[in-house]
């Protein structure tokens, strides 16, 4: 079945209603006091490994649990940085599209990781924008990089049900 | 769709969102006055215990809330939090097969829906800190609004909610471009799947657009 048939030969409402409800049960497991459990290991992940990489560009990078200081610039990787949010959407997208579960599975593994990819260049590109360029570290981090990370979603989304949704 | 169609759809992405996303360093501030003018008429038919108060640099608005917040006053961002006015129309111009008179028409009707949903997110805000819903209140003592709900409305509402409008308005679009694909992996005399000439000329229609 092609994208514009599978569309077509499913119900909208259906195809909608998955993806709110999907939205709506992963925000609310995020939102619970126990997804920490979850989070704080992706934080220090997260921490850990894009401090190892600035380290490589710059030695006075230290990384303390969640925080990474770089050149006097401090940031502390919490849960709105991890990307979460932004696989619960794409998730959501592609769970809620009509295709194989295979395809499903195989969609959101490839989202994830194109995410979490994005995810690492998000937060060096904030640690060396609020190092050397500061008065700009507001916009990018809470304006233009939430921006640019939803709509790499949707483009992640319609990759991947272009390519593989419908593939033998 | 292919795959050039898809890395063009992202070029023309990049090309509205960045000259806009510095056009909105203009455009804010008479967006937002805009915005909190209509809210404060809201609030005072509504609820006078809130008021908005005379905005500082047009970036940054105060709101005094008089009734039994823990905050007198409450801050909100507006530059950050408007953003998605840019998104909204940044993704508008990506939409593939439309012409430029019907994204003006169609932006025409998104922007004043997301404008009702942002005095909607403010009122919201506001109600929330008044009647001291936890997940809503501001932690310490600060007045600017960023905790755990605000980061939750500002990833999932303020950019998923244009790229809903959006994909409302401008689905057959999409669905014209979906149907052109023609690629490995898909079988093209699909039940209901329209037949290869049709699909060519969508095709060919969606080209002649981007050209």
């Amino acid at each position: 079945m092609s994208t514009h048939s599978a569309l077509l030969h499913h119900s909208p409402l259906r195809i909608v209603l998955t993806f709110a409800v999907t939205i709506l049960v992963g925000i609310s497991f995020w939102l619970h006091p126990g997804s920490r459990v979850l989070q704080e290991p992706l934080e220090l992940f997260l921490a850990w490994t894009t401090g190892a990489f600035l380290r490589l560009l710059n030695s006075g990078v230290s990384i303390q649990g969640a925080s990474v200081s770089i050149d006097g610039f401090s940031a502390n990787v919490v849960p709105a940085c991890t990307g979460l949010f932004t696989m619960t959407i794409y998730a959501a997208a592609v769970l809620a599209y009509p295709c194989a579960w295979k395809r499903k599975l195989q969609g959101v593994l490839l989202g994830i990781s194109a995410i979490v990819a994005l995810n690492w260049v998000r937060i060096i590109s904030l640690l060396l924008i609020g190092a050397y360029w500061p008065q700009v570290f507001d916009f990018a981090h809470l304006v233009v990089w939430q921006s640019v990370a939803l709509v790499f979603a949707v483009f992640m989304w319609l990759y991947w049900m272009q390519r593989y949704a419908h593939a033998r | 769709m292919r795959d050039n169609a898809l890395l063009l759809l992202a070029l023309r992405f990049v090309a509205a969102f960045v000259p806009l996303s510095l056009v909105w360093f203009f455009l804010a501030p008479a967006y937002s006055g805009w915005i909190f003018t209509v809210a404060d008429a809201w609030f005072a038919l509504d609820d006078p215990v809130i008021a908005a108060l005379a905005q500082s640099d047009g970036r940054w608005f105060a709101f005094q809330l008089n009734g039994q917040a823990r905050l007198p006053v409450l801050e909100l961002d507006a530059f950050g939090t408007f953003f998605n006015v840019v998104l909204l129309l940044a993704l508008m111009f990506a939409v593939p097969s439309l012409s430029l008179r019907e994204r003006l028409w169609r932006a025409a009707l998104a922007a004043p829906a997301l404008a009702a949903l942002h005095v909607l997110f403010i009122f919201v805000q506001l109600k929330a800190q008044l009647i001291n819903v936890g997940v809503f209140v501001a932690p310490g003592n600060e007045a600017y609004v960023y905790n755990w709900s605000a980061v939750l409305l500002g990833a999932l509402g303020q950019q998923l909610l244009p790229l809903l409008i959006v994909a409302g308005l401008t689905w057959n679009a999409w669905r014209s471009l979906f149907s052109a694909r023609k690629g490995p992996g898909v079988r093209p005399t699909a039940p209901g799947a329209p037949s290869a000439r049709k699909r060519t000329a969508k095709a060919r229609e969606f080209f002649r657009f981007v050209r």
